[in-house]
């Protein structure tokens, strides 16, 4: 084999994998810190697609104040979502499966007011005005600045959420939470503060993924549903509710699909349309392995503080 | 399209859809198991069914079993059922039963990780296992007819005429089966096998302190429900004519939740309520009925149906997760010895 | 009518040792209190009795045969019933289906057992013995109620009354009396007196109401820190230095 034929998959993977992971991130905070699994997730990354669209093919805006604006909605719609729907539920105890299927409720809706826009702008299938450029060629693949920008957009995100969760008076607050609700509220962390800044820092990675994805290629309003499973995949490989198992997960799936598939096919002639089944079967995988596999908000290099305090007597 | 039409379509969907609701009742209602594969078990029995008529049909009308997924195979297969009532609604009971069985199997497969994995993961992984059969049809040309789809798949009563009689007999043929599923469904859960179901349900520890097997019966639940869904899919496959991936999505299966929990957790009689609010805001909702009334919307109305589904269901799960219909005892000979002893202290 | 004994039984939890290498043997047809402070390990030991989970180590007899380590409805076909602190009924049915639940070698819980009327015979006779155990109990006004409808100490109640229904040689109960008046816990205790003295029971009660517990038991066993510190009859363990430091003087001691 030809090591130039490998450079595609990678690319692939860098792009996929990034995006994943801005996505994952989000739905692993909001599990993390309110302990609602939110499908809708899905639709706050079509959200903001479509706002970027919206803003740079209607509107004319330049792409990165687009971008900004795409992260403001979902982070709004995001934080609306809780307010109306998840955080009345937890207050009134309700069980984890009804939320997990209120959440699938909101999704439902969201993709299908979404539907009706597109419908109506004629933008079923829609990809934003703006030129990605090939900056080098690696191997028989391009890497666009596009790459050159999610790549490290994805990356620095990733340090920033880890600022913002251990250096910040908020983040620590939503950390609190997220270890033990009960303990945080009784040492008088702001429990409603944190829930809030949680729902809108994942609505805004949300959307920031989504507006990016509609720059890199053409979008419909199932693309957030389309891809939710492999943001499930991605959370669901670092527990849920480890922020650095996340990161990881998200490149794993890019690098598990793009690869897996490529030495599928020239291996066996596994068609390309199999790819998805990939992460599919991750998520299988790792729910029979570990079906409670939950640890707590952390990076992993991190302690958990509530380990070895399991007790019975 | 007249009203009738519509009507008769009505009855036909409230049929099918009523067998997927008390199917996934069992599983969730009584049992607690969040099936939300529900679908794959439903798509399993219509391409069996799709199968053997593709298979057997058109052997039967002297066609190859080499090329069913043809157009011509398909009119072939038709113009044959329509001359040969014995051949069609042998082809179609035998369908119906192949069916049941490979639900059954299929069920008792992947009933395996629920003894493993619980609640909202377990819902998660078989909603997945949903997925990975649908995109594993639709990505594969040799397994009945891959992303295209398979037609032909004439109605057991393709000979009766007109058309309008024809799918009238076969509406009242789904909501016998409808019917008879209810029966058999309602004469095995009120027993102290149901009652079993109901403490895995609800304490799936304490059940087994009492001596229970919560693994068998959880197989024996899936084995059962998913039976039923592939009988509902079979009758779908022979309504449609015609089974492709795209009608078996995630969607499908929350719909019928959203029937489950309306009618009430662990309540048949009250899911034939759920079934006809859903049904009626499932296929009144049409963009043909919106265009006979004269209402001209600038978007596909399909959309608003979902968005109000959606609406449904996450009220539903908010205000009443229970359902509308409270949950009742099981209706067993204990009963009558409770009142007899009231009646006598009294 | 069988005996339990344990041999030698540890349980460890993380670093805790819940259950300290403990040996007792308990005759059958005798009513044996448990007790000790919280975290003493009571509530442990009947977990890994009635194979909730598995010991560490050591040996539990049920009558001559061995059962560690079996799962809880091996254990429960064996004779042996336990209930829960905490009552962990069915809410979701009603109480006399709790009840009904219990029941041992029902016909009707086979799938294909429901076929014809056989089980319907076995059903009438069930309901009539779990009419009267609730009435027994004082519960009979509410059979028809959901058990999550039920009062704090009526489900402790209930939980009791299920444990009786399964016909127990052995059974273990943890505190059937939290939570319930005084008055009623002795009454709780002399009805439980009552059956077991009629069904030749061999029973292990876990208890914090002393005084409750010392008028009925047979015998004391009293755990601390995992181990066994006292066995007994209930007169001589009362005034055992052992206890007393048990319950108030460990911290000071340490």
């Amino acid at each position: 084999m030809d090591i130039a034929e490998l450079a595609p998959p990678l690319v692939n993977s860098l792009m996929l994998g990034s995006l994943v992971t801005l996505m994952a991130v989000g739905l692993t905070l909001t599990y993390a810190v309110t302990r609602v699994l939110n499908i809708a997730h899905a639709e706050l990354v079509t959200l903001g697609g479509y706002t970027l669209v919206l803003a740079v093919n209607q509107w004319q805006w330049h792409v990165i104040p687009a971008v900004l604006l795409a992260m403001a909605v979902s982070a709004v719609a995001a934080l609306v979502m809780d307010e109306l729907v998840f955080r009345r539920m937890i207050e009134r105890k309700a069980a984890f499966l009804y939320i997990l299927v209120a959440s699938i409720g909101v999704g439902i809706i969201l993709r299908h007011l979404i539907f009706i826009f597109a419908d109506i702008m004629g933008w079923l299938n829609v990809k934003a005005r703006v030129t990605i450029n090939p900056v080098f060629r690696l191997g028989y693949a391009n890497v666009t600045d596009l790459l050159l920008w999610v790549l490290p957009i994805a990356i620095i995100s990733a340090i920033l959420l880890y600022i913002f969760l251990n250096r910040t008076r908020i983040g620590t607050a939503m950390r609190a939470v997220a270890d033990n609700l009960a303990l945080a509220a009784a040492s008088g962390v702001r429990v409603v503060l944190a829930r809030r800044a949680a729902w809108l820092v994942s609505g805004a990675l949300a959307g920031l993924a989504g507006a990016l994805w509609a720059v890199y290629s053409p979008i419909n309003p199932e693309m957030g549903w389309v891809t939710l499973l492999r943001v499930v995949a991605a959370s669901i490989l670092g527990g849920l509710t480890s922020i650095g198992g996340t990161i990881a997960g998200g490149y794993l799936v890019g690098f598990g699909e793009n690869f897996g598939i490529f030495f599928a096919r020239d291996w066996f002639r596994v068609p390309l349309e199999y790819r998805s089944i990939i992460t599919f079967l991750i998520i299988i995988v790792v729910l029979l392995v570990r079906p409670q596999g939950l640890t707590n908000l952390r990076f992993p290099w991190q302690r958990d503080p509530n380990r070895v305090t399991r007790e019975e007597a | 399209m007249p009203w009738t039409e519509i009507l008769v379509a009505f009855v036909t969907f409230c049929a099918i859809y009523y067998i997927l609701a008390i199917s996934l009742n069992l599983e969730y209602g009584f049992t607690g198991i969040p099936n939300f594969g529900k679908v794959l078990f439903y798509a399993a029995g219509a391409y069996t069914s799709a199968v053997v008529t593709g298979h057997l049909l058109t052997r039967l009308a002297g066609g190859s079993g080499a090329d069913v997924c043809t157009a011509r195979s398909a009119a072939l297969r038709e113009t044959f059922a329509a001359q040969e009532p014995l051949a069609i609604m042998g082809v179609f009971l035998l369908a119906l039963v192949a069916s049941a069985l490979v639900g059954a199997l299929l069920g008792g497969l992947l009933s395996l990780p629920s003894l493993r994995v619980r609640d909202v993961y377990l819902g998660l992984l078989l909603l997945v296992a949903a997925e990975i059969g649908r995109v594993f049809v639709r990505s594969t040309p040799g397994i009945i007819c891959g992303s295209h789809g398979m037609g032909g798949i004439p109605n057991p009563f393709s000979w009766v005429s007109p058309a309008g009689t024809r799918y009238l007999v076969y509406a009242l043929l789904c909501v016998l089966v409808a019917l008879l599923c209810y029966w058999l469904v309602q004469r095995v859960v009120h027993t102290p096998w149901g009652r079993v179901l109901k403490m895995v349900r609800d304490d799936e520890e304490a059940a087994q302190a009492l001596g229970k097997n919560p693994a068998k019966v959880k197989i024996q639940v899936m084995m059962l429900g998913s039976s039923l869904a592939a009988v509902a899919g079979s009758l779908y496959a022979f309504y449609s004519q015609f089974v492709g991936t795209e009608d078996f999505v995630p969607f499908l299966t929350f719909l019928v939740l959203s029937m489950v929990i309306l009618g009430g957790q662990a309540n048949n009689l009250g899911a034939i309520f759920g079934v006809l609010v859903m049904t009626a805001i499932d296929r009144f909702t049409r963009g043909s009925i919106f265009s006979m009334l004269g209402i001209d919307l600038p978007f596909d109305v399909s959309y608003a149906r979902y968005v109000v589904t959606g609406l449904v269901l996450a009220l539903l799960v908010m205000y009443r997760p229970q359902g509308l219909f409270p949950e009742r005892p099981l209706r067993t000979p204990a009963w009558e010895v409770w009142r007899r002893r009231a009646k006598s202290r009294a | 009518m069988q005996s339990l004994e344990l041999k030698n039984l540890s349980k460890r939890f993380g670093g805790i040792k819940a259950v300290d290498n403990v040996s007792f043997k308990v005759e059958a047809g005798q009513f044996v209190g448990l007790i000790g402070p919280n975290g003493s390990g009571k509530s442990t030991i009947f977990n890994v009795v009635a194979g909730s989970f598995p010991p560490d180590g050591g040996k539990v007899l049920l009558g001559d045969r061995d059962i560690t380590g079996a799962s809880s409805d091996v254990s429960f076909k064996r004779g042996l019933v336990r209930s829960f602190q905490i009552p962990r009924l069915f809410f979701g049915m009603s109480v006399l289906e709790n009840v009904l639940a219990a029941a041992r070698s029902q016909r009707g819980e086979r799938m294909t057992g429901t076929v014809g009327r056989v089980w319907r015979d076995q059903e009438r006779e069930l309901a009539e013995r779990a009419l009267e155990l609730l009435e027994f109990l004082n519960l009979g006004h509410v059979a028809r109620n959901r058990a999550s409808d039920l009062s704090g100490g009526q489900m402790k109640l209930l939980e009791l009354a299920r444990s009786l229904m399964a016909n127990p040689t052995v059974l273990l109960l943890d505190e059937p009396a939290a939570g319930v008046v005084p008055t009623l816990a002795h009454e709780i205790f002399e009805r439980l007196v009552a059956y077991q003295r009629d069904h030749n029971l061999t029973l292990v009660v876990i208890e914090h109401r002393l005084e409750v517990l010392f008028g009925a038991a047979d015998r004391v066993l009293v755990m601390n820190n995992g181990r066994l510190v006292a066995d007994g009859e209930p007169g001589a363990v009362a005034k055992d230095p052992a206890v007393k430091e048990a319950y108030f003087g460990s911290e000071a001691v340490v």
